[in-house]
């Protein structure tokens, strides 16, 4: 029976108005995000292609590795260049339709469920058969999830045939990571359809559950993401950069004014000692004094540099405290689940920023040991550019023959593997599977004990 | 004719959580080929008696019974043998007639019904032909209560209970209707219907019962009602003028 029942609801769906237009507009958004992406990723891959080139035509002038200052042109991610159609669209990805607009249509599809039926009188109709409260719930939601799956499908379908025909290769990790994306989408859209479902069969009046649950949108989807990060800001507060530097100023200035004044009282105490010696000894203390000079100031910046990076280590420390608090009360919308996990999914969560950090040290590395290798000297600065730049390099050099490139060790992008960012989505996609299970339930427990009265 | 109670209800008695006695020890019955009316006010008990017998609400005392099943204690089994048409007969309006019926159709167990049949059913009802596949977002309240009544048709149950069918149509439309019920209860069908429309409820009933504040105050057949002014009767009845 609830086939019957899962059928009627999706070609009830399928015939009305509301779900053209919805469906129309959802495909159409969801369609052009896709096409706005690859515009965008081509364009930034193309200029990606030009920086690292223009890096090394600069860097192949030169004759001297020491004087080439190389850019490491990061890979293009999430962000947008400044292309004026771009920046005027920049909101419109996938993840943001599928956070705003299929949330909204799910609820659009559901808000009315069951006390709209009861208010048609449909609902006294079909319990006046064979058909018992479970069998009819269960078809109701089959056949509102199929509908809310089509325009999703659909609209994802027609986003993989744009990558296809507009030539974006994708390895087979990211196809891997689109569909996992997609099944992210469908589980979000699932939570919504469910929620609405479950407040329609708490209510009687359809006018009453669409306003419960447009409140319940604008809590899950605007304010608990943004809530939550204010209030781990208050609960665990973080000093910011300028903070950390004037208080790494004020104790670098304050232990050099202390290690100069020791160092002026030693030289003193030496120069009044020295002034009786003969001058073989006073020229021995002197150099006593200058070992001791340097060892004081190595001692001095040692101090400093300890300091810095306990400083640092706290800030990072705080930070992630911080973030921890404001993610973990976050998670409790599932817009913030689905926007978490879609973000490590993509590689663009908040860990990136430190996986480039990571990648560059380890560059610099790397790049230092081949231009000593090569008798450039060490000390060699890497700036990394996700934008638009020129990449700097000295024209002069000791030597007149210029340097071979070809061999230049290159800044390879951070691994974020397939298994990594699923990995990383899991726990995000457990959580909103689980708050899935809570609005079923709930949909079915309040269905079961709703007066059809 | 088939003299065996179709529909019967046994001192049903309905008393709500709130102490708000609904129906108060309610008998009667309605046989093959019967039309019974529950004439009363709003309030009279007239919906919680079919709510009873559609398994809506359990009865605090009494029994509601379907072709001799118990409603409370099979409410699955009992409605195999009842159609039913509120009041209320927007039914889904992005179907069409025929959309409409078959989804009925299949919910009371007709699972194998061919375009045809449907259309036989619409035709017995008095549709238009041409809104047979028509959506039902255009149609008046007649027609939505003509398919609903081909919706009650189909299903082909012994019993068939009518929530104020005429209310809100037209006096062609209600015409019609009563027209059909009385093809109906020539099938042999037992039909119960709730109404406040006294002209109607003499014109199609074979016994009219009067209720009032939940209580069955009077059952007249058609025989002692047709020198009798109904309306009057119903008055006295609900006034207290006559002792129940």
């Amino acid at each position: 029976m609830w086939k019957t029942i899962a059928e009627k609801e999706l070609r009830d769906h399928l015939q009305s108005t509301r779900f053209l237009v919805a469906a129309s507009v959802s495909t159409l958004l969801i369609v052009m995000s896709i096409w706005l992406g690859i515009t965008h990723y081509k364009a930034r891959v193309a200029q990606y292609e030009q920086g690292v080139q223009m890096m090394l035509d600069l860097a192949s002038q030169q004759t001297n590795w020491m004087m080439v200052s190389p850019t490491a042109w990061r890979k293009v991610r999430s962000e947008y260049s400044d292309d004026p159609m771009l920046a005027a669209f920049q909101f419109l990805d996938p993840t943001f339709v599928v956070l705003i607009v299929l949330s909204l249509i799910a609820i659009l599809f559901t808000y009315n469920a069951v006390n709209g039926e009861k208010e048609s009188g449909t609902l006294k109709l079909v319990f006046a058969n064979r058909v018992s409260k479970a069998e009819y719930i269960v078809g109701k939601l089959v056949g509102s999830w199929l509908a809310i799956l089509a325009p999703v499908l659909i609209s994802f379908l027609v986003g993989v045939l744009l990558l296809v025909l507009l030539g974006v290769n994708l390895s087979a990790s990211s196809w891997g990571q689109y569909a996992i994306f997609v099944l992210a989408s469908i589980l979000y859209a699932t939570c919504f359809m469910l929620l609405g479902v479950f407040v329609s069969a708490l209510t009687h009046r359809s006018s009453v559950s669409f306003l419960i649950l447009l409140v319940v949108w604008i809590c899950a989807v605007l304010i608990v993401p943004k809530a939550a990060t204010m209030l781990a800001g208050r609960a665990m507060p973080v000093p910011t950069v300028d903070e950390i530097e004037s208080k790494l100023a004020s104790y670098s200035s304050q232990t050099r004014t202390e290690g100069m004044t020791a160092i002026m009282k030693r030289s003193r105490e030496l120069y009044r000692s020295g002034s009786e010696m003969k001058p073989e000894y006073r020229q021995k203390m002197f150099a006593t004094l200058q070992q001791e000079i340097e060892a004081k100031r190595k001692e001095m910046e040692q101090q400093i540099t300890e300091y810095s990076a306990r400083v640092y280590e706290d800030y990072y420390n705080q930070k992630s405290g911080q973030e921890l608090l404001a993610f973990s009360l976050a998670k409790l919308s599932p817009a913030s689940q689905f926007q978490l996990a879609t973000m490590k999914l993509s590689g663009t969560d908040v860990a990136l920023k430190k996986r480039y950090e990571d990648a560059m040290k380890e560059y610099k590395t790397q790049y230092s040991n081949y231009a000593q290798q090569k008798g450039g000297g060490g000390g060699i600065s890497i700036r990394m550019s996700a934008g638009r730049g020129t990449p700097s390099a000295s024209m002069t050099g000791p030597t007149q023959t210029k340097i071979d490139v070809s061999e230049m060790p290159k800044f390879k992008d951070p691994e974020y593997s397939f298994g990594t960012s699923v990995v990383g989505a899991f726990f995000d996609l457990g959580l909103l599977m689980l708050f899935n299970v809570f609005a079923f339930v709930g949909a079915f427990v309040a269905f079961l004990r709703f007066d059809m009265r | 004719m088939d003299q065996t109670n179709i529909l019967e209800a046994q001192m049903l008695t309905k008393v709500y959580e709130d102490g708000l006695c609904a129906l108060d020890h309610v008998s009667f019955s309605v046989k093959a080929g019967e039309i019974f009316c529950l004439l009363g006010d709003n309030g009279a008990g007239k919906t919680t008696t079919i709510n009873l017998f559609l398994g809506f609400l359990n009865p605090t005392e009494g029994v509601a019974i379907i072709n001799g099943i118990d409603v409370a204690k099979d409410p699955l089994a009992a409605k195999q043998h009842v159609a039913y048409l509120s009041d209320v007969v927007m039914l889904y309006p992005n179907f069409t007639a025929r959309q409409n019926l078959d989804f009925f159709a299949r919910l009371g167990g007709r699972q194998n019904l061919k375009r045809d049949d449907y259309y036989n059913v619409l035709r017995q009802v008095g549709l238009q032909e041409k809104a047979f596949e028509q959506r039902l977002k255009g149609f008046s309240k007649g027609m939505r209560q003509k398919v609903g009544l081909a919706i009650a048709i189909v299903k082909e149950a012994p019993a068939i209970i009518l929530d104020e069918p005429t209310s809100g149509l037209d006096p062609k439309a209600a015409n019609e209707f009563l027209a059909i019920l009385h093809q109906l209860r020539a099938q042999g069908r037992a039909i119960l219907i709730s109404t406040h429309d006294i002209f109607r409820a003499k014109e199609i009933s074979d016994t009219v019962g009067i209720m009032s504040e939940g209580k069955l105050l009077a059952m007249k057949t058609r025989a002692e009602l047709e020198h009798e002014n109904l309306e009057k009767l119903y008055l006295d009845y609900i006034q207290g003028k006559v002792a129940a």
